[in-house]
């Protein structure tokens, strides 16, 4: 057997049994993603490479430094009170179409800005899911919009960390590589917000009803409105317009909000704040960096090229639709790892055949795996944080597999017809 | 861009030392020590 395939069953194999062994525990899963980049580095006889160990994650940094200053930015915003003064202004909509649209936004609304569905889950997730129990939808529903609502804000722009780990594959030929990914993103994410909206219409609107009152801070409106701004023109214009990019505009827009909020909390609480708002993506943003550990070590010790010698005589859109397959099988039973390592090879020898498009297509296999995961994803967090007890995930998927159908059959289309599809990345 | 990478890494480190004295679960240690070593040194890579 050749030393490649040796290393890459070695580096497969520590992931595996880590995610086999903690079931799925997203936090655990980067520790054995970085303890799998160190196998590999021993497997191949070139020992601990620590070059190459950090340097992998550099390929991701500006993207988690972007996921960082959006986390706390949100959860900053969370814990003024905005979200639930903007959830009690969405409670009065009396258009039943209108007002499922409203609260599947609202719910995705932290999931867009930081990219990873949990932020999501802990707070608008929370806000709505109480409120609909509250109104007599039952538990499986519940979670169902929940999820729902994370899931289509996960994909949507301008974060989405399925797409920044697809695009780490292109990103080895391009020296940014989660750009230009804000039109497909949204035509990726369109069609489930719209099915979702309409299949939950229903339920949201006859159990999410008035009687849910707070006082809205206009600073701090004003505030998530400029930040909305700025990255739709980040988004929309960046060829034309250039304002520091999205990090940037978040970080500032932190510290505006914690000077607007100075009466709230002393130094001490704001740095608690603060702290805990980065407590929320630790696990996503860590896994994202150790993934950029195995992916350098599988590229340093040969296993990237061998891959590439194997897959360039074949088609490039069945290559990326068989490994899409692969990251959902996978993924069912090993949670995230394995498939983001998938997504990203997905696109890594032919990443200069691969637009934005294409790219955000195989993305969506990554960001339904987290919905489908068995253990330690979305379901796991949604039942978590409502504090719902005894409901099985097929109960859950029974109620969100529309969505995450639509997601997946908007990933294929992209990748099958990406090149006509080019005109979306601006 | 150089100060946001800086303001994250003092929060980071803050992070750490904060959990570590709170004897934080041993995943959550990782994970931030793995985020504040990138950051750092891709800190320093920046002229």
């Amino acid at each position: 057997m050749r030393n490649e395939i040796i290393v890459a069953l070695v580096m497969l194999g520590v992931s595996a049994i880590g995610s086999i062994v903690t079931r799925n525990d997203r936090k655990w899963a980067a520790a054995f993603l970085l303890a799998a980049a160190v196998a590999g580095s021993f497997a191949s006889g070139m020992g601990i490479r620590f070059r190459e160990i950090v340097e992998g994650p550099f390929g991701f940094i500006d993207s988690a430094l972007s996921v960082c200053s959006a986390s706390i930015l949100m959860y900053l915003l969370f814990r003024t009170g905005l979200l639930e003064a903007l959830f009690s202004r969405i409670c009065r909509i009396g258009n039943r179409t209108l007002k499922s649209f409203s609260v599947l936004l609202f719910i995705a609304l932290p999931a867009m800005f930081t990219g990873f569905a949990g932020l999501s889950i802990v707070t608008t997730g929370a806000i709505a899911g109480k409120a609909l129990r509250k109104g007599g939808a039952s538990d499986a529903r519940t979670a169902g919009i929940v999820a729902s609502g994370s899931l289509i804000g996960m994909v949507l722009p301008p974060n989405c960390i399925p797409a920044m780990i697809a695009s780490n594959g292109a990103g080895s030929v391009l020296p940014t590589p989660y750009v230009g990914f804000f039109l497909p993103l949204i035509v990726l994410a369109l069609p489930a917000l719209i099915a979702s909206a309409f299949l939950f219409s229903k339920t949201i609107f006859l159990a999410i009803s008035d009687g849910c009152e707070a006082p809205l801070s206009k600073p701090n409106l004003i505030v998530l409105a400029a930040v909305m701004a700025a990255t739709l023109v980040e988004g929309l214009f960046s060829s034309y317009v250039y304002i520091g990019g999205n990090a940037l505009a978040f970080t500032a827009a932190s510290i505006i909000v914690l000077i607007i909020n100075r009466k709230i909390w002393s130094p001490r609480q704001a740095l608690d704040e603060v702290t805990d708002a980065l407590l929320q993506c630790i696990g996503p943003v860590a896994l994202m960096l150790a993934l950029g550990s195995f992916i350098e070590v599988s590229s340093m010790t040969g296993v990237r090229g061998l891959y590439s010698l194997w897959i360039l005589p074949m088609s490039t859109q069945s290559v990326m639709l068989a490994l899409m397959a692969a990251s959902l099988a996978i993924g069912f039973f090993l949670g995230e790892p394995i498939p983001a390592v998938l997504a990203a090879y997905a696109v890594f020898p032919i990443g200069w055949l691969a637009n934005d498009v294409i790219v955000a297509g195989v993305a969506s296999a990554l960001a339904v795996v987290s919905l489908l995961s068995w253990k330690g994803g979305i379901t796991e967090s949604v039942c978590k944080a409502l504090s719902i007890q005894g409901l099985a995930h097929v109960q859950v998927l029974k109620q969100s597999w529309l969505t995450a159908a639509l997601i997946l059959a908007m990933g294929i289309v992209m990748v099958v017809f990406g090149n006509s599809l080019e005109f979306l990345v601006l | 861009m150089q100060v946001v990478y800086y303001i994250i890494i003092s929060i980071f480190s803050l992070l750490l030392a904060y959990c570590m004295l709170k004897k934080r679960p041993m995943k959550d240690l990782i994970c931030i020590a793995i985020m504040l070593v990138t950051f750092a040194l891709r800190a320093l890579h920046i002229k």
